[in-house]
This record gives C-alpha cells, sequence and structure tokens, in this order.
C-alpha cells in the first residue's frame, strides 16, 4: 500500500493503482479520453499529463503506478499549458458544430475545452473533411468528430475479444473502420457509442431524436432478460428516448463532476456493477420497443355483465374483490415474470392468504438468445424477461409451487386472474379460457388475451413504476419509474394492494412497506442492505442463485 | 586508423561464410558461448562502455544487464534494422557487406541475455540487405553458429530475418516489437521497457545494428581495449558516420569517436561540393537540432552534441551548403514526420500535421505575420509531450531550424518569396538565376 503525495495530499492506495486512478477515488481531477477501467491503458490522447517529481516529461496519470513517495502535481502551469495545447491540437481538426452534434451536453471534449482550453485557437487552415462511415447497421461513424482514443477498438479487443474494429491509417489521416465490406457483428456493438467521448459513434436508434440536455436519465434494470443489467434510462416526459449501460467509467465522465465511483458505491456492489458495465443490443433497443403499445385504456369490463356498465376504477375494483371472495379456494392466478418483487409478493398474498386459492402460475418467456463473444462478453441469459428469480423465490417463501399456465388453466378455477404483462405468450391459450367464468387481464399492453379478457385493469409498464427485480444471480435491483404515465393505467401493486383491501379489509402497503415485509419474510430478501438497494443495487445473495 | 565494424570489408566478399571466416570471423563468438559465462560478457560490455549505436546512446552492457535475471521463460533479442532516419544508411552497409559481424554479435548477445530467438527487424525497403541477411543466416545455420547446437554446445540460438512494411515508426523499439508481433507498428507506452516486458511480453532486448556489430571485436580484445578508443570515458569505441549531402565524398566513414564535425567534413568527405559555402550541418540524421558554421567545431559525440544543442542520433550528417533553403528543407521534413506520425497520440498526429501546414503557407510565399512564433509553440506544445520520440524528433528538428536559421523564416513571410533560391540557384538548379533588387 503505498503512500504518494498528490497536490500537497498524501494518499494512499492499493499497490499497482494509477495516478489517475488514486486521484479520481480522492476526489482531485485529472482530465482524460481514452483510460477507461475495463481495457488497458495506451496514453494515447495525452490529456491526463501530470508533473512528478525526479521525472523530467510530463507523465501520463493513466499509465503511470503510484510508487512509495512519489510527488504528483497536477495544477502547474506546465500541466495547465500541456492540457491547453493537447485540446488546442485535438481541436485543430475537430468540428466546432456542438450545436449540429448529437454529442453536445454530454461531451467530454466540449466540457475540457470549456474548462482547460485555450480560448481561442492560432489554427486558421481549413480542417479536414471525410465522410461517415456505417459500422454497423446499429452505428455511424464520424471521423471528424473522432479524436482516437481508441476506447472503442480496445473495447473490442480486450471485452468483446474481436479484432473486428481496427485503426487504419496513419497520422492525421488515422481512423476506425472495420474490415473492408463487414460490419461489426450485432450483439454488443452499442456499447462502443457509450464509451465514445465524443460524437463520432452515434446509434441509430437515438442520432438527431433528441437533444441529450433535455433528457433526465433514470438509473433502472433492464427488463429484457434475467442477466438484469444497470442502465440509464434517458427520458423526456412520456417517452424512453434511449437506453445507456450503467457502466460507472461512463457516467463519471458523462456526468460533468468529478464523481467519486468507488465510495459512490458501497464496495460489495463494486464487483456486481463492473459486471454491468455493457449491455446488449437486444436490451438496448428492446426496452423501447416493448413499451411502444402501451395502451391507454380505462378500464374496461368488455362484457358488461359483469362490470354492471360502471367502468370506473372503483367498480371494478370492488367487482373484482367481490369475485375473488365468491371463488374462494377455487381463485387462480397465473403471473408474469415481468412483476416486480413487491407485485409478486401481493398478488400471492391476495390468492393464498385473502382468497384461499392455491392454484399459481408463472409465465414462461422463451430462453434469450445469448451472444456470446469470444467466450468474454456474456450478458444476455435465461428467459427473457426479468423476474423469474423472484418470483421463485417469493413462491418459496408462500410455500406455493408455481405452476404452468397450462396446469392452471387445467386446474379448473372459477376465477382466473392474470399479471400482466403477458405480451403475446398468452395468446396460444386464449381459446382455453372459455371454461374460465371470469378472466381478470391486468396489463399495460393490448393483447389476444385483453381483448378475450372478462376485465381488463390497464397497469404500468416497467419504465412508469417502482419496484425491484431479482436477476437470475440472486441480486435484487431496483427498477425506477422513468416516464410519465398517461391515462387511465394506474401503479400495478396499488391496483393489487385495493383489491385485497377489497377482500379483507387491510392494506399492504406501497412499495417501500412491502419490500419491508419481503426483506422480513422472504430468506433471500434478509440480507439486502435497504439503503444500497434505494441507492443502486441489492446485496448479491448466493441463495437461488441461477448461475 | 583502425577499423572494427568495417575490418576487412574493402576487396573481400565478408558476406561469404569462408571469407568472413578467413580473416577468423566467428571467433568471438566460440569463444563466448565456449569460455565465458553470460556475466563475464556483460562485464566486458560494461567496461567496453559502448554506447547504443540507435540514436539514444544507452549503455549496451547496462541494457543487458536489465534483462530480469530469475525470468522463467524465453527471452528475445530484436536487432533493429529499421534503417529509416532520413539521412542514416550506415546500418546498410553492415547488413550488405558484413553480414556475418552482425550475426556474430547477434549469437555473443542471444546468450549473454539467455535468449534463444533473435529477430532482425530489417527495413522493408532494404532488399538487397534482407537477402543478403538471409543469405548468411542460412549460411550461418549450416556452419552450426545457429541451430539447436551453437558450435556444437548445448546452447540453442536462432535468428528469422523480419522485414518491415515501409514504416518509419516501427524503428522505434516498442513499435518494432508490435510489428515483430505482426500488430500495427504503433509504439507501446513505457514503462514497462522491453528488457521486462517486450517481444511476446517477454523480456527482450533491443539493440542497433551497429551496437551488436561492435559486440564479436569487444569478447576478442577485451572491453577495456574498446573502453580506450575514441573519447573514454563516456564516449569510446568506433562510430559510423553517414555523411551525405554537398559533399565532394559522401559515404559511411568509421572514425573514432571525438573527431570534430570539421575534420569529418573537410577531411574525410572532401569538403563541400563545387567549392560552395557551408551553410548547415544536421549531425545525427533528420531528428537531430541543425548546427551551423560556427558550430562545426563540435566534437562528435553525445556530449559535446548534446552540449552544443543538438544529438549524435544516427551520426548521419546531412551537409547543406548556401543554395539551400532553410525552410522548404524543414518543410520537407516535416512532412516526412507528419507523414510517418503512426496517429496514436493527440501531439504527434494533429502537430505534425500543423507544423507542415505552417511551414507549407511560408514557403509557398503566404506566410503570416506571427507565422514563426507560432510555429515554434507549435513544436514546443508537442515536444516532450507525445507517447514516443517520434514527436520529439519532429519538434526538434523544427525548433532547431527556428532557432539557426530564424532570419530566413522571417524573410520568408515579409518577402513572401524565398531568398536564397532566387540568388543562389539553390535546389532548383537549371533556374535562371536573377538578383532582386528588391530583396
Amino acid at each position: 500500500m503505498p503512500t504518494f503525495e498528490i497536490d500537497g495530499k498524501k494518499i494512499t492506495v492499493e499497490q499497482g493503482k494509477t495516478v489517475l486512478e488514486a486521484a479520481r477515488d480522492n476526489g482531485i481531477e485529472i482530465p482524460y479520453f481514452c483510460f477507461h477501467e475495463s481495457f488497458k491503458s495506451g496514453g494515447l490522447c495525452r490529456m491526463c499529463l501530470v508533473e512528478i517529481e525526479k521525472m523530467p516529461k510530463l507523465q501520463t496519470a493513466c499509465t503511470t503506478v503510484a510508487t512509495e513517495g512519489m510527488v504528483v502535481k497536477t495544477t502547474t502551469d506546465r500541466v495547465r499549458q500541456a492540457r491547453s495545447a493537447i485540446l488546442e491540437f485535438i481541436l485543430t481538426n475537430h468540428p466546432l458544430d456542438c450545436p449540429d452534434c448529437d454529442q453536445a451536453g454530454e461531451c467530454v471534449l466540449q466540457e475540457y475545452a470549456h474548462r482547460y482550453g485555450p480560448d481561442r485557437s492560432a489554427f486558421t487552415e481549413p480542417k479536414q473533411l471525410r465522410e461517415h462511415i456505417a459500422l454497423s447497421e446499429l452505428i455511424a461513424y464520424d471521423p471528424e468528430r473522432c479524436i482516437m482514443c481508441e476506447r472503442c477498438v480496445r473495447y473490442y479487443r480486450d471485452i468483446v475479444g474481436s479484432e473486428e474494429l481496427a485503426v487504419m491509417y496513419r497520422g492525421a489521416h488515422a481512423e476506425i473502420t472495420t474490415f473492408p465490406g463487414k460490419l461489426l457483428t450485432y450483439g454488443y456493438v452499442g456499447n462502443i457509442a457509450d464509451l465514445c467521448p465524443v460524437g463520432a459513434l452515434t446509434t441509430s436508434d437515438f442520432r438527431f431524436k433528441e437533444r441529450v440536455f433535455n433528457l433526465r436519465a433514470t438509473e433502472t434494470v433492464c427488463p429484457l432478460c434475467e442477466a438484469g443489467c444497470l442502465i440509464y434510462a434517458d427520458a423526456k416526459l412520456y417517452t424512453v428516448y434511449r437506453v445507456r449501460s450503467r457502466n460507472p467509467m461512463v457516467r463519471s465522465i458523462h456526468a460533468h463532476e468529478n464523481r467519486n465511483v468507488t465510495s459512490f458505491y458501497p464496495k460489495p456492489y463494486i464487483d456486481a456493477i463492473s459486471r454491468s458495465s455493457y449491455i446488449c443490443d437486444d436490451g438496448r433497443l428492446g426496452y423501447k420497443k416493448l413499451l411502444n403499445d402501451n395502451h391507454r385504456a380505462i378500464p374496461a369490463g368488455p362484457d358488461n355483465r359483469l362490470a354492471s356498465g360502471n367502468n370506473d376504477w372503483s367498480s371494478i375494483i370492488a367487482f373484482v374483490a367481490q369475485k375473488i371472495k365468491q371463488s374462494g379456494a377455487k381463485t387462480a392466478g397465473i403471473i408474469s415474470p415481468f412483476a416486480t418483487n413487491e407485485e409478486a409478493y401481493a398478488f400471492m398474498y391476495m390468492i393464498k392468504h385473502a382468497a384461499g386459492g392455491s392454484a399459481i402460475g408463472m409465465l414462461r418467456f422463451p430462453e434469450a438468445k445469448e451472444y456470446v463473444s469470444a467466450g468474454k462478453l456474456r450478458l444476455r441469459r435465461g428467459m427473457q424477461a426479468p423476474n423469474a428469480n423472484g418470483i421463485g423465490q417469493i413462491a418459496k417463501a408462500f410455500d406455493i409451487r408455481l405452476l404452468s399456465h397450462d396446469e392452471v388453466i387445467g386446474s379448473g378455477p372459477a376465477f382466473l386472474y392474470i399479471l400482466g404483462p403477458s405480451f403475446d405468450q398468452m395468446d396460444p391459450l386464449v381459446d382455453r379460457l372459455g371454461a374460465i367464468p371470469c378472466v381478470v387481464a391486468q396489463d399495460f399492453r393490448p393483447s389476444r388475451l385483453t381483448e378475450r379478457a372478462h376485465i381488463v385493469m390497464p397497469g404500468m409498464s416497467y419504465a412508469q413504476k417502482d419496484g425491484t427485480y431479482t436477476n437470475g444471480e440472486g441480486r435484487v435491483q431496483r427498477l425506477r419509474k422513468v416516464v410519465r404515465t398517461e391515462g387511465e393505467a394506474r401503479d400495478d401493486l396499488s391496483i393489487l394492494s385495493d383489491i385485497i383491501a377489497g377482500i379483507t379489509g387491510k392494506r399492504i402497503g406501497g412499495f417501500d412497506q412491502v419490500l419491508g415485509t419481503l426483506m422480513k419474510e422472504v430468506p433471500s430478501f434478509a440480507s439486502i442492505d435497504f439503503d444500497g438497494l434505494t441507492g443502486d443495487v441489492g446485496l448479491r445473495k448466493a441463495a437461488g442463485r441461477l448461475w | 586508423m583502425e577499423q572494427i565494424l568495417f575490418k576487412g570489408v574493402e576487396g573481400a566478399k565478408l558476406a561469404d561464410v569462408q571469407s568472413y571466416l578467413a580473416i577468423g570471423g566467428y571467433g568471438a563468438a566460440r569463444k563466448a558461448v565456449g569460455s565465458m559465462t553470460p556475466g563475464q560478457i556483460i562485464d566486458e560490455m560494461k567496461k567496453s562502455g559502448l554506447r547504443g549505436r540507435g540514436g539514444a546512446g544507452f549503455p549496451a552492457g547496462m541494457k543487458w544487464d536489465f534483462v530480469p535475471k530469475d525470468f522463467k521463460g524465453p527471452r528475445y533479442l530484436c536487432c533493429n534494422a529499421d534503417e529509416g532516419e532520413p539521412g542514416t544508411f550506415k546500418d546498410r552497409e553492415i547488413l550488405e557487406k558484413n553480414p556475418h559481424l552482425l550475426i556474430e554479435g547477434m549469437i555473443i548477445a542471444c546468450y549473454a541475455i539467455g535468449a534463444e530467438l533473435g529477430f532482425i527487424y530489417i527495413r522493408g525497403e532494404f532488399v538487397k540487405g534482407a537477402n543478403v541477411v538471409e543469405a548468411a543466416v542460412q549460411q550461418a545455420r549450416s556452419q552450426g553458429f545457429l541451430g539447436d547446437k551453437v558450435f556444437g554446445t548445448d546452447r540453442r540460438v536462432d535468428i528469422i530475418v523480419h522485414r518491415g512494411a515501409g514504416a518509419y515508426i516501427c524503428g522505434e523499439e516498442t513499435a518494432l516489437i508490435e510489428s515483430v508481433e505482426g500488430a500495427r507498428g504503433n509504439p507501446r507506452v513505457r514503462p514497462p521497457f522491453p528488457a521486462v516486458v517486450g517481444v511476446f511480453k517477454k523480456p527482450t532486448v533491443v539493440n542497433n545494428v551497429e551496437t551488436l556489430a561492435a559486440v564479436p571485436s569487444i569478447v576478442n580484445n577485451g572491453g577495456e581495449w574498446y573502453a580506450k578508443i575514441g573519447l573514454p570515458p563516456r564516449n569510446t569505441g568506433t562510430k559510423l558516420f553517414a555523411v551525405s549531402g554537398h559533399v565532394e565524398k559522401p559515404g559511411v566513414y568509421e572514425l573514432p569517436m571525438g573527431i570534430t564535425l570539421r575534420q569529418l567534413i573537410f577531411e574525410h568527405a572532401g569538403g563541400i561540393k563545387g567549392g560552395r559555402k557551408l551553410k548547415g550541418v544536421i549531425p545525427g540524421g533528420s531528428s537531430t537540432p541543425v548546427l551551423v558554421p560556427e558550430d562545426i567545431d563540435v566534437s562528435m559525440d553525445f556530449d559535446a552534441l548534446a552540449k552544443a544543442g543538438s544529438m549524435l542520433g544516427s551520426a548521419a550528417v546531412i551537409v547543406m551548403d548556401e543554395s539551400v533553403c532553410m525552410v522548404e528543407q524543414a518543410h520537407r521534413l516535416a512532412e516526412f514526420y507528419a507523414h510517418e506520425s503512426c496517429g496514436q497520440c493527440t501531439p504527434c498526429r494533429e502537430g505534425t500535421i500543423w507544423q507542415v501546414k505552417i511551414l507549407e503557407r511560408i514557403e509557398h510565399g503566404n506566410g503570416k505575420q506571427g507565422d514563426v512564433e507560432l510555429l515554434g509553440r507549435v513544436s514546443s506544445n508537442i515536444l516532450g509531450n507525445s507517447l514516443c520520440p517520434l514527436g520529439d524528433a519532429a519538434a526538434m528538428m523544427v525548433n532547431g531550424f527556428l532557432k539557426k536559421f530564424r532570419n530566413e523564416f522571417l524573410t520568408h513571410i515579409s518577402a513572401g518569396r524565398c531568398a536564397v533560391r532566387s540568388v543562389a540557384g539553390g535546389t532548383g538548379a537549371g533556374q535562371k538565376v536573377t538578383i532582386n533588387a528588391d530583396l
């Protein structure tokens, strides 16, 4: 554990830490473009030059390992001059059309140019013009904006494990390219747009759709498979515009402030987060895609006989509560693995304790297609739904054996409550629902099921509500409200809570209370650090671990 | 005067192993492998004071000693024969005329550092040199000097001749290593130095051709003998000086360290061509700052030239007479560096091309007031901030021209034309000479 001095501050760091990391962890900002924790430093951008005593030249902080007794200075005139010089060099051939660039507002170069750059450039020649290149269907590359930090190349080489991306040409003509005529293989392409510190790499999914400074980033979880990658969902009002990986590095440079990553995240979570540094393309695109048909319907009983013509929430809830009471033990339920842990708890409580039923099934979603890249990056896993593991654990705590949806329908229930979203997974079974006297669907998305069900209650999508998901690894993670809700839709947990109140007269409470109950009653929730959870990620638990 | 590297080259065809053996060749390697320990060889090397001939002048014995002794696994030797510095053509002479001397030096070096494999990274344009060296390696192999049983011992040493693909940057040792590995020749960050992490992440010594060629004589005669030649204690041995430009007898001269630049130009190279006046000399390859006639009494060694504000570098002496336009010269060299910059690091990638643009407009008569200062500032901003020495070289070169010939640049800008070429005919020889009264 060497102790060294930086800007007059004595710092003790782990053996092998670089000056850059040590400085950042201690709230001293050293600007950089090319450094990234996940891969080998190249010392390429030269932005992190610092003065180190006994060394005649300025040294790159990203490649210099802190050693005992080292004296580092980051605020001297020499360092300032070097930073200003590097920025002036970068800007000689970089377009100065920030209003036209998609990165403006989260551009590291823009930020540094303001903070460390010269106020004007002596460069008077015309800038180099270059053609845009498509690196894949998802990614466009603008060589003019590229600052050759080679993060994308190193990400492909070190993380994805393939040499698909490389530097072509030399000197000022250098640019990033793929093999002639080849595009990047689908799977983990989108991450390079997150890694790009400038606007050189953009996704076709987001490009020119919205200015980033109009978006609000919410830390949430990707629901597209059981891996449960941590993401940012960037949204404005009702619309999610973009999904990004919650890579701590990407975040810390995009946050425009010197956030201290290691102290921001409690230690045990660091490991979990770094595994989730990248997301797959399916998640990046799918998060928005699944939200497309969010309907704004009012709660409805298509069969007016059942709803007595009163299609308002309180009547419907009262009616459903009444029906459940009547059906008693013949009440059955099917839960979607998209339901949060809290909803799952409320749902099972409702069916088992409030109604006395026992037939509860979980919808099966198809297995996610895995993209395994040269054996190194493997993110998509398990079912194409986020919470099968969590629901299984809660069912176990309720002493419920989760049935398949076939078995539930086959058990001949008098009342079937389907807690969605089912997407189209229930469609093949819809015709078999005819025998059931009353089918209730709580779903945010129209499907054959919602056409067929006797009562439909519009719930919310994963982008509209709070909750927790337990990923396949057993990690409890926080799902957050990203966008506003339109129409009559209500939070799923509150619908369930109201129905339970209608049956038993007792309220189970909102998200916080239910999570508190889960922590008391379900063993695998017992060790969750609630602060950590509301902050970011729940403690990783060995129990209920799938892989 | 005693010749070490060129000994016997005159007349004899030393590229053939029999002729080389006839003058006592491979005796040193046989002696080293047969009767010396690696430690003894390194000691002799240290005693000899031999400094690296590639340009930086790092003591060769010390470099060998840096290879971790307790490292388990292969180590490598790389011979840097990627001689691409403008003005430098000394190694080519050894490669084409005395390849066995190099091979012998490499056998000894491999033995001393514990390497079983050496690479000769040879400049792609040196087709003849590469062919000669490859043939020589074959001969050495068939003689049993290379292979599984070197000189009948259990030592294994072999050499692979690796041809470059035309990039100047691959002469930089870490870029050379990348290239040997089959990657794009991009310099690596140092530390770690190649002696610890080199070819295929194994300890590697990278030595210049001339350095390795000096090894057999040191083993034969002892380090102390070598240390007496030249300018002891810090600048020992003989040195190859590649003299080019406006001299009567351009060529490669093997002379002891410490002769003066004046002696070299006027005694050995026959003086300035056509009796014209000397205007400037680049003493150590294009990267080293230019000197003017007042400076040429400097001793040609590492320390004296550094004191004079330049460098010995590769000891490629480029002589320029009064007909040379220094702006044009700087522009041409700047273009070389911009073209050869690998593009990895910001200051070199963007700075070298900016230098070219400024020099181009000055040379074409479109220079602006303040361009000299700007050029100096751009160069100083590259200097010391780039990843590898290429950026430094470009900056030093331009700064050197600005320092010694500042007025010429200023005249170019204020008059909008070249004073030298219109007076002396200059490099545009054959043009009608006119003397413009406005100047």
